[in-house]
């Protein structure tokens, strides 16, 4: 039994800090691949975030990591339970509390692991979906502005404006020349364009039509996205710090597993190795003499 | 039930974008029918305005006719978005050329009769008219 304790913890010990391959054999069986397809770039980009997110929760690495989630907790609390019954535990009982209780660490720092690497996965995808959204939206932009159709939108547009600012001199002018009643066509128009006004302004409201905001501000598709980007790149630097967590917690584990190992090794007490008294020839000169 | 709502939904959005994609193709198919009606009208009015055939009276009362059908008619070119759908020369020179294509409201802007702008345009004037020849070309 305590030879098997040792092996064990000899095992936890050269695990320290490069136990990253581990997670390697998962990466074929949860995987998360989304498409930038022209239908999700179609959609407003508040819509893409969410549909991503769903995308996403519904995905294998989602569920995996949901899984360890559960399994890190449940291991938080066995710690938890060890640490108290490891305050009143004695001798041969409390290397058996110390071995579990670093099982259970050992344990939980494989699953952090685990979860760390499908994080940085799922960031690093989601990631290279918002920049492909992004310049298809930005190459979808350029060719809308330098196409005919803009151009010819554009030449009606200012067409439109123009004669706007005449409308009222021309109005008056067929009054001067004897028609004081609006044609049919004016009337109907006006009338019409009254309740396409009062549709539009329905719709500028409703909620499946409104703006990404960001704040409460809105913004443009192509800023929303790059709003979308920072805040990958801010949880990506967030989970590098929650690494280095990790392998300062992997290292701790290590350097208690190698204290207990030479404790059963060498006994409990007394970790230094004591020298050997050698009688010194000066002591027993005088015998000689 | 769920299930049966959500068919519902999807068929309805269906049916209501096949419509839309019916009347977008109806309209493609007489998308330059307003620049057509202005050009004629137009070409009616300088038809009426360089006659010799008419009293000048007669000229007026046709002018007047002419200038509220052709306001109409500018005004329907100038709101329709169906013209953007058809980018053929005749739709581009005609936003491009807005002083001769919408007679009315230019004249208006820049307080000539329409047929003096016309003839601006053209760089007519009385000078260029009789410095003419007959001859062969």
């Amino acid at each position: 039994m305590l030879f098997h304790k040792i092996i064990f913890l000899f095992i936890l010990t050269s695990f320290s800090f490069s136990a990253m391959s581990s997670a390697d054999g998962q990466k074929s069986k949860v995987s998360w691949q989304p498409v930038a397809s022209d239908k999700l770039i179609r959609l407003p980009v508040n819509i893409i975030e969410k549909r991503v997110e769903q995308d996403f929760n519904m995905s294998p690495m989602a569920s995996r990591v949901s899984n360890i989630e559960k399994e890190m907790l449940n291991t938080v609390n066995k710690m938890k339970a060890l640490g108290e019954q490891l305050s009143n535990a004695q001798d041969e009982d409390l290397i058996e509390q110390r071995h579990a209780l670093l099982q259970q660490k050992s344990h939980y720092l494989d699953l952090l692991q685990e979860s760390q690497s499908l994080r940085q996965r799922a960031l690093a995808t989601k990631q290279d979906l918002y920049l492909n959204i992004l310049d298809k939206i930005t190459i979808q932009n350029q060719s809308n502005t330098s196409s005919l159709g803009y151009q010819l939108r554009q030449s009606q547009k200012a067409a439109r404006a123009r004669m706007e600012k005449m409308i009222t001199r021309v109005d008056q002018h067929l009054v001067n020349g004897g028609y004081d009643e609006a044609s049919p066509y004016a009337t109907e128009y006006a009338t019409n364009l009254d309740k396409i006004n009062q549709l539009k302004s329905k719709i500028s409201q409703h909620s499946a039509n409104k703006s990404p905001t960001l704040n409460g501000v809105e913004v443009t598709s192509q800023e929303y996205l790059r709003q979308l980007l920072i805040d990958v790149s801010s949880e990506q630097s967030l989970l590098d710090q929650e690494g280095l967590l990790l392998s300062y917690m992997a290292r701790l584990v290590a350097l208690d597993a190698n204290e207990m190992e030479y404790q059963m090794s060498y006994g409990a007490d007394e970790i230094e190795v004591k020298r050997q008294e050698i009688t010194s020839p000066s002591s027993v000169a005088d015998l000689f003499l | 039930m769920n299930t049966v709502m959500k068919t519902k939904t999807i068929i309805c959005a269906l049916s209501i974008g096949f419509l839309a994609s019916v009347f977008s193709l109806s309209v493609n198919a007489q998308s330059a029918l307003t620049l057509e009606n202005l050009e004629r009208e137009r070409a009616a009015m300088l038809n009426t305005f360089t006659s010799d055939q008419i009293t000048p009276k007669q000229q007026q009362m046709s002018m007047n006719s002419s200038y509220r059908r052709l306001t109409d008619v500018e005004r329907m070119v100038l709101r329709d978005d169906r013209l953007l759908n058809n980018q053929s020369a005749i739709v581009q020179r005609a936003f491009q050329n807005y002083e001769l294509t919408f007679l009315i409201h230019a004249s208006a802007e820049k307080k000539l009769l329409p047929m003096e702008l016309w003839l601006s345009e053209l760089n007519i004037t009385s000078n260029s008219i009789l410095s003419t020849k007959k001859g062969r070309r």
